[in-house]
């Protein structure tokens, strides 16, 4: 293997010479390219779309009261 | 300056606590100076979750969160050109906020893992940092995400205490308990 993503293999031998074949996968800018649209694509979402939600958006973050029954 | 924004109403910012974004955001690169504010958006609320309000755009607010309340063992990778970018030098002040979707029910909000938000305090910049492929996900429930703070947490105590019958007192508090 050479780096992570990318195998060198045998892939014949005539006499003295080798051919060799290589696997490697797209290329890291596609790879790039697919993350940074999905996490356009989650901010886009994440924009606060007109007011904010009526219950505390933090109620979930309220410290655990033991005496309390989980809602 | 004044920011007349609908949903927090007016707002009297001091140039002092803006923050640059150089490159704004993924999806909002033309908005590149922001605000954090807190707001308890109701009574009972806790006040951990901020707002990054655009300055650019009064529309535009993000809820955020950091990400050590309900991910206690997150640690983001910062890339060499973050810390070019954030201007990052010895002494200074870093902050990690994760950017919540919030959907219709409420319950079911997620924090993006996978592209936290860095702000270095002390040169007030900002930028959104993304992580490799596979470690995080954009969308991490937060519900699940408290589930599984308490089993780390629980499983850590029961490490500490639960192992040998004669509990050395002094070597529990040597432990580091989250």
């Amino acid at each position: 293997m050479i780096g992570d993503d990318v195998r060198v293999t045998v892939v014949d031998v005539r006499g003295d010479q080798v051919k060799l074949g290589i696997d490697a996968p797209r290329s890291i800018s596609v790879h790039r390219e697919e993350i940074y649209n999905e996490i356009q694509k989650e901010n886009r979402r994440a924009a606060l779309k007109g007011e904010l939600p009526a219950d505390g958006l933090d109620l979930l973050l309220q410290p655990t009261d033991s005496k309390k029954k989980k809602s | 300056m004044i920011l007349e924004t609908e949903r927090f109403g007016t707002l009297h910012i001091d140039e002092e606590v803006m923050i640059q974004f150089p490159e704004g955001i993924l999806g909002f690169e033309s908005l590149t100076c922001f605000i954090l504010l807190d707001r308890k958006v109701s009574k009972k609320a806790s006040g951990a979750i901020q707002f990054l309000q655009a300055i650019d755009d009064p529309a535009i607010a993000f809820a955020v969160l950091d990400p050590h309340t309900f991910r206690p063992d997150y640690v983001p990778q910062l890339w060499d050109e973050d810390r070019e970018v954030l201007n990052i030098q010895q002494g200074d002040q870093l902050q990690i906020l994760t950017i919540l979707t919030v959907p219709e029910e409420v319950r079911d909000m997620t924090a993006n893992l996978m592209a936290p938000i860095i702000i270095n305090k002390t040169k007030r910049l900002g930028r959104q940092v993304v992580q490799r492929l596979g470690e995080y996900a954009t969308r991490h429930r937060l519900v699940d995400e408290l589930e599984r703070a308490k089993r780390l947490v629980s499983t850590e105590q029961a490490e500490v205490f639960g192992s040998s019958a004669g509990t050395d007192s002094s070597v529990a508090e040597q432990r580091n308990i989250v």
